[in-house]
């Protein structure tokens, strides 16, 4: 397949020559967390013997080369969704990243927020919370194709300060307009938050085209270690901010009686940050930049194409994703009358790794698909054909001796 | 876990016993497995501290539907504070299952602890 060596990229992880439960691991979870190569894996063991230090304050070596490390993953960060260093705030993960924002956006009482039924928990529960502060929150509907109603969008309800979506959901694989949708809230006055986390590790993302305010992403979905996420906060938008913890680090002059704040992003990156994290997440972007995002994005979609071709020979399978104009390398599916956790138990045994439950997505689940639960096979560019082969055999035979007519 | 024991737990799983609400109960309490989305309600029909008795309803998946039924069939006749004792391994007699796997004690464990909550609550009233 294009651009794609997979005999070479598979020998780079590790942990995908496994055996589980007596079987090669096929590991159909990426979109919880993806695998790690071993330029993560033995780079982070590099830092440790080479580079740890407390880095920005002391002025020592090798908390200068601690410093450099953190700073120069800042910029890979940034040249890999096109944005600029200083617009890059490290965070835990993507839901940091959104509750970072819910805390220190300076909304007021009669503004309101725009999420979507098709929202991961972390992009819908910072918004909810803000309820308890007077400011209105809409959610947007989801067609029966899984789409977001554009329309919705043309005409925001008045006073919508943010509009909150995910660019891609962890559930149907819809990918969504984000950039129209930044285009049409711009217009209305309205600022946009991206969830990306299950994006960016899949496709090229540039966050100058999309024209969103605030980015949200997780490194461990993309090779990184857990821990590390960013936060993109476009330049002018972080200027009424306010700090989200406080304490060390994000200070230019502290008396008791007065403080000054450091500038964006350290403002926002209070204590001792996770700096073998960051130095991770570099080495991560580097082995995307290396792969090529656009040779990843083409390799999943023809596996993805695959999968849903091979799909059609299940019986007794029924299957929520990937009925939207654009969706990702997602399949959530259910055997007809088996609860998702016991299908998921039952493929474990042959060693394929997929989700179950409500992924962290219960309003969309519960309310709009009147699920309660479905399983996922979630891709990435590792992933093969083969794989894909063994697993719908293998669900076929589930479906076929547990699965209800 | 054996094929044919799960085959087995997928049967009672379709067709539960204790399932539905009863016309006639005295305690109630909801029980979440948040990982599975389990979500259930057991009812007690207790008197004199004895279950005359029990059933459940909600969703789930095989082992905590399978589990509340047979606690519920477990428990009528029982004095509700046997309840009291009552830990993981005697879910999985009630099973018959050995060793069960961590991501799924809370589905074998999910109308236990409603019951015990329930014990708790009468032990008060009392």
């Amino acid at each position: 397949m294009t651009g794609i060596n997979i005999e070479n990229v598979r020998k780079d992880f590790p942990i995908l020559s496994k055996q589980v439960n007596g079987n090669n691991l096929i590991y159909f979870d990426n979109a919880a967390t993806s695998q790690k190569p071993s330029a993560v894996i033995e780079g982070l063991k590099y830092f440790y013997e080479n580079i740890n230090a407390n880095p920005i304050r002391s002025i020592h070596s090798l908390a200068e080369e601690s410093t450099k490390v953190y700073n120069d993953a800042r910029k890979k960060v940034a040249d890999f969704i096109n944005a600029e260093p200083e617009e890059i705030v490290f965070v835990r993960n993507a839901t940091e990243a959104i509750n970072l924002v819910s805390f220190s956006f300076p909304f007021k009482k009669e503004d309101r927020i725009s999420s979507t039924y098709m929202e991961h928990h972390s992009n819908l529960l910072p918004w909810l919370r803000l309820k308890e502060r007077g400011i209105g929150v809409d959610i947007a509907q989801v067609s029966e194709d899984y789409e977001l109603d554009i329309n919705y969008y043309r005409r925001l309800p008045k006073n919508t300060r943010l509009v909150a979506l995910t660019h891609a959901s962890n559930v149907t694989g819809t990918i969504n307009d984000v950039k129209e949708i930044a285009r049409l809230s711009h217009e209305q006055g309205a600022l946009v938050l991206v969830d990306a986390a299950q994006s960016i590790p899949h496709m090229p993302f540039d966050v100058k085209d999309i024209d969103a305010d605030f980015v949200a992403f997780s490194g461990h979905k993309m090779l990184a270690p857990f821990g590390i996420g960013v936060l993109y906060i476009k330049k002018d938008t972080s200027k009424n901010m306010q700090p989200f913890l406080t304490g060390g680090e994000m200070i230019k002059d502290v008396s008791l009686s007065r403080i000054i704040y450091e500038n964006v992003p350290n403002l926002f990156e209070a204590g001792t940050q996770n700096v073998e994290g960051a130095y991770g997440l570099g080495l991560a972007v580097e082995y995307l930049n290396n792969l090529g995002m656009e040779n990843v994005e083409k390799y999943e979609a023809e596996l993805t194409n695959y999968l849903y071709e091979r799909a059609k020979e299940l019986k007794n399978v029924e299957i929520y994703s990937g009925k939207s104009k654009r969706f990702n390398s997602i399949f959530s599916f259910n055997v007809t009358g088996l609860h998702s956790h016991d299908t998921a138990y039952l493929l474990d045994k042959k060693g394929i790794a997929v989700r179950s439950g409500f992924h962290c997505a219960q309003p969309l689940i519960e309310d709009r698909l009147k699920l309660d639960g479905a399983a996922r096979a979630s891709l990435y560019f590792y992933n093969t054909k083969e794989e894909i082969n063994t697993f719908i055999d293998e669900l076929n035979k589930i479906a076929a001796k547990y699965g209800r007519q | 876990m054996e094929d044919n024991k799960f085959y087995e737990l997928v049967e009672l799983y379709r067709n539960p016993e204790h399932y539905g609400k009863l016309s006639k109960y005295n305690y109630s309490e909801e029980g979440y497995s948040p990982s599975c989305g389990d979500k259930f309600s057991v009812y007690l029909d207790v008197e004199n501290g004895i279950v005359k008795n029990a059933s459940f309803d909600g969703k789930g998946c095989v082992i905590s539907t399978v589990s509340l039924s047979k606690l519920c069939e477990f428990l009528v006749g029982k004095r509700l504070e046997e309840i009291n004792s009552m830990e993981l391994k005697d879910m999985e007699k009630l099973l018959g299952i050995n060793g069960i796997s961590i991501s799924r004690v809370k589905c074998a464990t999910v109308g236990l602890d409603a019951v015990k909550r329930i014990y708790k609550k009468s032990a008060e009233n009392d």
